[in-house]
């Protein structure tokens, strides 16, 4: 009598294909879950910054920072309290790029009249990803209350110049937002010993510690619209201190940039921020 | 599989290597970063340490280890505990790699090319050794 063969089970390929599938599922499980993500309530508080708004910030004209320049009629623009330079230190660099970074708050009234200053400026030499901002206004019940600005949070910016990460490290309502990278904490604790908002490090050479021009100065202006629309009218003084800040944010990261763009940096509104903060272009 | 996985496992030893001084020198961290990818921010996010020890380190090691057990005289070894050892590193550097892939993209929301090529030469060598390794450990039943 023959015996019939007993199938041979092997195990082992099994074994491989249900690992190999377990590893697959799994990557393909996150990789959805993070696509499928509703947007953050956060963001979404105030919305997205609407098309025409987010060209008036991001393409001001070239004639506008000349025009104006690094001072503003009415409106005090002290440079010398808040943008500082140092020589001399380790640079920063993030990504093989010349690095900056923002520490602010989303509830702060004077990281709200600087964030204006800083997003046209970083707006000169790269742009936000997907073209967005969002919304945000400061708080309520701070000094300068409801300040219309924008928020760094959930957005991401790029430039062939150098690296840049805005880092709002608490909300409107004041809890934890963003958390710092190490590094980036340290040298937070090192350059800002009093962890000021707004704080901004360009490479540890040019570096913003507060506002340069008053918050209150933005209070008759309840949306981001009114303040946009203006910002080619250079007899606003609202504009003036605004783009005298983009100025000499400017003239920071073009001291510290690769390669940064002449037009750029060669324009006679980044030239006299230069001189005035003592940075070499 | 003794002709790909002892190349993969160099492979992984160069990347961890990279990774390993960067940690040290974040400066030399190369990488164009946009959109999702970030390097910088994935290397000095919290979950690039386990257990404080940093994941470069952890990576490195893995990746020597892993180097040896793919030599082809270990493929050749006789020792069933030589063939065991590179499915139980194989397997776990694999789990770790399924947390990091987690912690990109659900935590820190960004990645890292340099840390998605270690990953991807992982995926590779933990093909190579699932696919062989139980039969050579005789789990095939007659």
């Amino acid at each position: 009598m023959v015996k019939p063969k007993r199938r041979r089970r092997n195990n082992g390929a099994l074994f491989a294909w249900i690992s190999i599938g377990v590893v697959v599922a799994v990557v393909l499980t996150v990789v959805l879950i993070k696509t499928l993500s509703p947007a953050s309530h956060q963001v979404n508080k105030f919305g997205i910054v609407p098309a025409s708004i987010f060209n008036d910030v991001t393409q001001v004209p070239a004639s506008v920072f000349n025009t104006i320049g690094i001072n503003s009629q009415t409106i005090s623009v002290d440079p010398h309290s808040v943008f500082g330079v140092l020589k001399g230190q380790k640079p920063l660099v993030v990504n093989g790029l010349p690095g900056a970074f923002y520490y602010g708050a989303e509830y702060c009234p004077y990281c709200a009249a600087t964030r204006w200053g800083i997003v046209i400026a970083l707006s000169r030499f790269g742009t936000f990803t997907n073209n967005t901002l969002y919304n945000m206004f400061s708080s309520s019940t701070d000094y300068a209350p409801n300040t219309p600005s924008f928020t760094f949070y959930n957005t991401s910016y790029k430039s062939k110049y150098f690296s840049f990460t805005g880092y709002e490290v608490e909300d409107r309502n004041q809890n934890a937002l963003m958390s710092l990278p190490t590094n980036i904490s340290n040298l937070v604790a090192h350059y800002n010993t009093s962890h000021s908002f707004p704080f901004m490090d360009i490479d540890n050479k040019t570096f913003i510690i507060n506002s340069a021009f008053d918050p209150l100065n933005l209070a008759g202006y309840t949306t981001q619209k009114s303040i946009a629309s203006q910002l080619t009218n250079t007899s606003s003084a609202v504009t003036q201190a605004i783009i005298a800040t983009a100025n000499y944010v400017s003239a920071g990261i073009c001291a510290s940039a690769k390669d940064p763009p002449a037009s750029v940096c060669t324009s006679s509104g980044v030239k006299a921020a230069a001189t005035a903060l003592g940075l070499k272009l | 599989m003794l002709w790909t996985s002892f190349p993969l496992a160099l492979v992984g030893v160069g990347i961890s290597t990279y990774l390993t001084i960067t940690h040290f020198d974040p400066q030399a961290l190369v990488c164009h970063a946009g959109g999702i990818v970030n390097c910088a921010k994935v290397t000095t996010s919290w979950p690039s340490r386990f257990l404080g020890i940093p994941v470069a380190f952890l990576g490195l090691f893995q990746y020597v280890v892993m180097t040896a057990l793919c030599t082809p005289r270990a493929w050749r070894s006789a020792r069933r505990e030589v063939h065991l050892a590179r499915l139980v590193f194989a397997v776990v550097g694999m789990g770790f790699v399924l947390w990091l892939i987690s912690a990109e993209f659900l935590i820190i929301g960004s990645i890292c090319l340099w840390c998605t090529g270690v990953h991807i030469v992982t995926f590779a060598l933990f093909i190579c050794v699932v696919s062989t390794v139980p039969t050579m450990l005789g789990w095939n039943e007659r």
